[in-house]
């Protein structure tokens, strides 16, 4: 299975926890589900590191809970232990087994600066890779400051990857 | 209509409903929006950046989804 089928159930799963710490009348089941929320958002980075996108969105949510709340410092104590207990736990792991994180997403925005659109063809027996080449690519391999160099071309460059990524052919 | 029409036309649906619905949304469930909203726009954010593949989408596309269908079932039905 893809990792991209664990992401959207620990997603929702998450999305869950921070619903019913919303609905929460005591501070107990508050904790119980922030508890929860935090573990499943970090747990997601292992599962796969994009789903970092995951672990800010709930830490958002969990912010704003915080303007509905009378309690705010009881319930922002209990956001930050749920969170920094958890982080700490499964990042530390994710830390060890993997420490090129920062690499991996400078040669993802290489490949992006180069590639559209990364696809594959599937033949009776394999499946063959298909990269459509990005026409506003100028001196690649770069990383982030090929954006600032070429904002023009950056520009059409982030449009066409967004446009690439939800065309379903 | 082929597949790649019918995710841009069942997208298209689900952004209109979210910006709808958001006018009628209530204090207690603004987490949920925001959550919602924020993972939305980084993951987007995310994909303008990289080499994408279609199934990085799949998180956002899951919610338009929800949100178009939600307009089609308990609006207009």
């Amino acid at each position: 299975m893809l990792t991209d089928g664990i992401g959207v159930i620990i997603a929702v799963f998450t999305l869950i926890c921070l619903l019913y710490a919303s609905r929460a009348t005591s501070g107990r089941a508050t904790f119980i589900w922030a508890t929860l929320g935090a573990a499943a958002s970090n747990f997601s980075v292992m599962v796969r590191p994009s789903n970092m996108v995951l672990v800010v969105a709930w830490l958002c949510g969990r912010i704003s809970l915080l303007f509905l709340r009378q309690r705010r410092a009881l319930v922002w104590l209990g956001c930050a232990a749920a969170w920094a207990t958890t982080a700490a736990c499964i990042w530390a792991a994710q830390g060890l087994r993997n420490p090129q994180l920062g690499s991996l997403l400078e040669s993802h925005l290489n490949w992006g600066i180069a590639f559209l659109k990364h696809a594959a063809i599937v033949n009776s027996d394999r499946a063959e890779p298909l990269f459509f080449p990005n026409p506003w690519c100028i001196d690649p391999l770069s990383g982030w400051a090929w954006y600032l160099q070429h904002p023009y071309s950056g520009a059409a460059t982030l449009a066409g990857h967004i446009v690439g990524a939800f065309n379903f052919e | 209509m082929p597949v790649a029409g019918i995710m841009w036309a069942t997208s298209a649906l689900g952004i209109f409903n979210g910006f709808r619905l958001l006018r009628s949304t209530r204090a207690a469930n603004a987490p949920v929006v925001v959550m919602l909203g924020v993972l939305c726009i980084l993951t987007v954010g995310l994909i303008g950046l990289i080499i994408p593949e279609s199934r990085f989408v799949v998180i956002p596309v899951a919610i338009l989804s929800v949100l178009s269908v939600h307009y089609v079932l308990v609006d207009r039905i």
